[in-house]
């Protein structure tokens, strides 16, 4: 008889358990920002120092006094816009106050990981029974659709690419040089729309820094991009339009046709 | 717009792109000065200094220059700001392009009055690399490329005159004795920025900024020096601030105050001295109106100047995916109604899958008020999910990051969407069409009075209707127009509109008049 083993988590529970993370990080992230911000109130810190006074009165003669004109010239101050100077009172000092990391809300300019993890999380696509080959595709839906039955197609989206190739850990990453004509990955691979032809090339180093290959569907009229030119040494293998998934495996050196 | 007696450096000239930029300046009537001709083989910083000593002599209203190695030096040259057009010339292939623009061209975005590029594809690059000059990027030919237009003198020269348009337009006004001194206060002045860097080039203008630290405090002593400088202040916020110099403006000086939708339904307005001000600028009719009614202000105080967009920016090629391509810039708060653009975008997937939303935007969880609040947190979370489990989006919606290159992510959209509950103006809708998108505006109240009818599913008669009429309406639209092909006579229409009302020469033209006349109250 032997010892049951457990289930490994599929990557929905992965992904849900990281989000859930994230979000209790968040959380705690936030209570430690406004925990701070009490803490280095005027209120919270001339309380301190009354304390401090009335627990040691003959240091408290003179130490009251100072301290709290030194709280309240820091208090206006920072009323003032000036970057307040921390408090120097011996009393009144708190233990250091790890400083928070920034909250997600706290972020400009990108989105980012946050984005792609939470549509990831969202996503109803990603338990994925491994009877098959899982190629991950950059590709007009029309392609999934083609090679549904021989293999499990995730089909990559802009905004969540990256962290989907990670979660899902496919066996190919599949380009589709067409993929670029319309929908999601509309204008890619031309460098008129660099936001797409980032997230390629990111895609395909990922790829390639965890050893997944990536295979290159060439367009039905042959017409090659140039990014997909100047990507071309990160690919593993080439097909032609219309191939199979037993094509796309070749080429990726994983099975033979 | 003012060309005569323009003068410009132009440096190198030894790179063939900064001999053709002279050339074209010239024959657009600037008085060019060359440095930098000979052998190609001068220092950079020994150029710079070339330069500066020129400019010492005689400051020049361009300062252009070409050449990673200047343009490197350039970037301390803090005299010149304001005044640079850094020519992105004999940059590295797309490819590098991609993974990062040269350090120089970066560094010089900090006092570049533009970042010129000799092409498209290169601009949206720039853009995409270096978000602070996002919105100071033109395309001029000046180096040959596959496109057979590339060189031609005659392209060459309407975009540089273009860009001169845009540069120096003219100050709506007959000469002055003395340039004019103008204050503007305010905290946040965001909003007036294409304006006053209009104001500091116009030699008939003195501008002094009155940076107040926030909406209700400011420096009084600074303020009463302002006062005693200035013929016209201009408050941008209908604040505290704003009531002071109401109290404060000597006899005889404009006074001229903004009122944003946020002061409107706040008290700060109450404490200004209407009287002592000559005029109240609001962004669209509807928010003039509301503000006569609400304030009790005398009606021909209040007047319309809308809000600016920068057509030189905004106007590029549209990439061939863009008839179905649905845009959406700003999603937060839940108010804008991203719900409602993916039941448009269903209706139209239901149709053709060709058609896909692309939304640019902060989102909730990145907007920390709005994550605290549990309504915006619950809209968020919807939207994400059901972006990837509705069947007709799951493949047909991007979010696209936050950020500056809005021009560049606009080259894709055919299709802008307003879909808010309430607007004051919603630049979104500008913006696209300025690009050459087709608006698609839902009928929120005011907006009749922003935009003409034909971008507005509404009833035509002003009838309210349930949201569902109105997003079917768009959907009827967007499939009708791309099915007889009127899409493209649709965008040019749309962008003459935008350039006619909304471009930053005609906004800046009003302001210059406002400074020194007042405006019809009657738009």
């Amino acid at each position: 008889m032997t010892a049951a083993v457990p289930e490994p988590a599929t990557p929905l529970d992965t992904v849900e358990l990281t989000r859930r993370l994230r979000e209790a990080e968040a959380e705690r992230d936030r209570v430690t920002a406004q925990l701070q911000r009490l803490e280095s109130s005027t209120a919270v810190q001339l309380a301190r120092v009354l304390a401090a006074g009335a627990r040691n009165p003959r240091r408290g003669i003179v130490d009251v006094p100072r301290e709290t004109a030194s709280l309240l010239r820091r208090r206006r101050s920072r009323r003032a816009g000036v970057t307040p100077q921390p408090a120097r009172t011996s009393a009144a000092a708190s233990p250091p106050v790890r400083q928070a990391p920034p909250m997600a809300g706290d972020r400009a300019g990108s989105v980012g990981a946050d984005l792609g993890s939470r549509l990831v999380a969202a996503s109803a696509l990603l338990v994925l029974p491994r009877d098959r080959p899982v190629l991950a595709v950059v590709a007009e839906p029309s392609l999934g659709r083609a090679w549904a039955d021989a293999a499990l197609v995730q089909v990559l989206r802009p905004d969540d690419a990256t962290a989907v190739l990670a979660a899902v850990g496919p066996d190919v990453l599949v380009v589709h040089a067409a993929a670029g004509r319309a929908g999601p990955w509309a204008g890619f691979g031309s460098y008129e729309v660099p936001e797409r032809d980032l997230t390629v090339r990111e895609l395909l180093l990922a790829a390639r820094d965890r050893n997944i290959p990536a295979v290159l569907v060439a367009a039905e009229d042959g017409q090659d991009l140039p990014l997909i030119t100047d990507a071309r040494s990160l690919f593993a293998g080439e097909v032609p339009a219309g191939a199979t998934v037993g094509d796309v495996l070749a080429a990726a050196g994983r099975v033979a046709a | 717009m003012r060309r005569a007696g323009l003068t410009a450096l132009v440096a190198d000239v030894a790179d063939p792109a900064m001999e053709r930029l002279a050339g074209a300046l010239e024959r657009n009537d600037v008085k060019v000065r060359r440095t930098g001709q000979g052998n190609g083989t001068t220092a950079p910083a020994t150029l710079l200094a070339g330069v500066l000593e020129e400019d010492g002599r005689e400051p020049a209203d361009v300062v252009a220059l070409g050449g990673t190695g200047l343009l490197a030096e350039a970037a301390r040259a803090a005299q010149l700001e304001g005044r640079v057009w850094a020519v992105a010339s004999g940059l590295p292939p797309d490819a590098e392009l991609l993974r990062a623009v040269p350090g120089p061209i970066a560094g010089v975005a900090e006092v570049a009055r533009w970042v010129i590029c000799s092409h498209e594809r290169t601009r949206g690059l720039v853009d995409a690399r270096i978000e602070a000059v996002a919105k100071r990027t033109a395309v001029l030919p000046l180096e040959p490329a596959g496109d057979a237009r590339a060189c031609d003198p005659a392209v060459l020269d309407a975009a540089t005159a273009l860009l001169l348009d845009r540069t120096f337009p003219a100050a709506p006004w007959p000469s002055r004795p003395r340039p004019l001194r103008v204050v503007v206060a305010g905290h946040a002045l965001h909003f007036l920025e294409a304006v006053t860097q209009w104001l500091r080039g116009l030699p008939e203008v003195e501008l002094r900024i009155d940076q107040v630290p926030s909406f209700s405090r400011h420096d009084e002593a600074a303020s009463r020096e302002h006062v005693t400088w200035a013929d016209t202040v201009v408050c941008e916020w209908a604040s505290p601030v704003a009531a002071w110099y109401s109290c404060h403006k000597r006899p005889g000086q404009r006074l001229v105050v903004r009122l944003h939708r946020a002061e409107l339904y706040s008290s700060w307005w109450e404490g200004i001295d209407v009287a002592a001000v000559d005029q109240v600028v609001c962004v669209s009719p509807h928010y003039a109106r509301l503000t006569r009614e609400i304030t009790g202000w005398p009606a021909d105080k209040v007047v319309v100047i809308p809000n600016y967009v920068d057509t030189t920016v905004l106007d590029r090629p549209k990439l061939a995916c863009a008839p179905f391509v649905l845009g959406m810039m700003g999603v937060v708060p839940s108010r804008k109604r991203l719900d409602l653009a993916f039941d448009l975008l269903e209706r139209l997937r239901a149709e053709d899958p060709r058609f896909s939303l692309h939304v640019k935007s902060r989102f909730a969880w990145e907007v920390p008020w709005a994550w605290r609040d549990p309504d915006e947190r619950a809209a968020a979370e919807d939207a994400v999910r059901r972006a990837r489990r509705s069947a007709l989006l799951a493949d047909g919606v991007v979010f696209d990051s936050y950020g500056p290159d809005v021009a560049a992510w606009l080259r894709k959209v055919g299709w802008v969407l307003s879909l808010s509950d309430d607007e004051s103006f919603h630049l979104a809708p500008a913006e696209g069409m300025a690009s050459g998108a087709v608006p698609l505006v839902r009928p929120w109240p005011g907006s009749e009075t922003i935009y003409a009818d034909e971008w507005i599913a509404g009833t035509g008669d002003g009838a309210e209707e349930p949201v569902d009429a109105v997003v079917a309406r768009m959907a009827t639209r967007v499939l009708d127009v791309t099915r007889d092909g009127s899409w493209e006579r649709l965008r040019h229409e749309a962008q003459a509109q935008a350039r006619a009302s909304f471009d930053v020469t005609t906004v800046c033209e009003l302001f210059g008049r406002i400074l020194v006349e007042d405006l019809s109250a009657g738009g």
